[in-house]
């Protein structure tokens, strides 16, 4: 990993296109400003990490509950919609 | 900035190959899938991986579970799905179905399998998909509110999430 030490103002450029900029330093936290393409999405790693563990929970079925799983979530799906308690 | 999307008809009409050219958030190597929409499991599809047989996921309309879900698709979300319009693109998202969770406390006498179901959906990260081309992407909805972790049903997932907050605090 490349370490790089910044003040408040101060920026660092990621290719031709990305800079980022340290715009407060406040105790813990860092606000950061992000120029980019608008190609390129940009996100907290927190809420990727959210979701990568929900796919990997989700396509680690096996087999055999493949078909429990889908009948439940079809039960589950249409009681929702036919009544709301 | 695109409209907002709005394709509660996401579930009807569908039984495609879909493509995620950077593959799902986390799991980029799985990018080539089948929808598979049988009428026998409506609402629920299977989108099956053809790049590893061994993994499909269950899928459905993220409507059927909030009815107001609504998001704006973003610009960088809208360029790499090539979609000019929010008709272009249909939305799902994962459920994820877990048979026999762990419980919180070890529990004594009887065994409650069937009650052990939890089901969630991930409303945080849904499947935006165009419809004409298969081209698709699983996106962030980073400004929202949506769980990752939705409960549809299962009262023992509930009972894992933190409490809701109170809706206002003292003096606003």
């Amino acid at each position: 990993m490349l370490i790089l030490a910044r003040r408040e103002g101060e920026a660092i450029r990621i290719g031709s296109e990305i800079v980022v900029t340290v715009l407060e330093v406040d105790g813990e936290r860092v606000k950061l400003g992000v120029t980019a393409p608008r190609h390129i999405s940009v996100l907290r790693q927190e809420l990727c990490e959210a979701i990568t563990q929900e796919n990997r929970a989700a396509a680690d079925l096996a087999e055999a509950e493949r078909a429990q799983a889908l009948a439940l979530a079809q039960q589950a799906l249409t009681a929702g919609r036919a009544s709301a308690p | 900035m695109m409209g907002q999307v709005e394709t509660a008809s996401a579930v009807k009409g569908f039984d495609l190959d879909i493509y995620f050219p950077e593959g799902l958030i986390g799991c980029e190597e799985w990018q080539h899938f089948v929808l598979e929409a049988d009428p026998a499991t409506a609402p629920v599809l299977v989108m099956r991986s053809l790049d590893e047989p061994a993994v499909s996921f269950l899928v459905t309309d993220p409507y059927l579970i909030c009815p107001d879900y609504r998001f704006e698709l973003g610009e960088a979300d809208a360029a790499a799905l090539e979609a000019a319009s929010p008709d272009d693109v249909a939305v799902l998202c994962i459920l994820n179905v877990q048979l026999s969770p762990s419980p919180p406390l070890p529990q004594r006498g009887e065994e409650t399998e069937g009650e052990g179901v939890v089901i969630t959906a991930n409303l945080l990260g849904p499947l935006v998909i165009h419809k004409a081309t298969g081209r698709a992407r699983q996106v962030v909805l980073a400004n929202s509110n949506y769980s990752a972790h939705h409960v549809v049903a299962g009262d023992r997932g509930a009972d894992l999430e933190p409490a809701p907050l109170p809706a206002g605090r003292e003096g606003g």
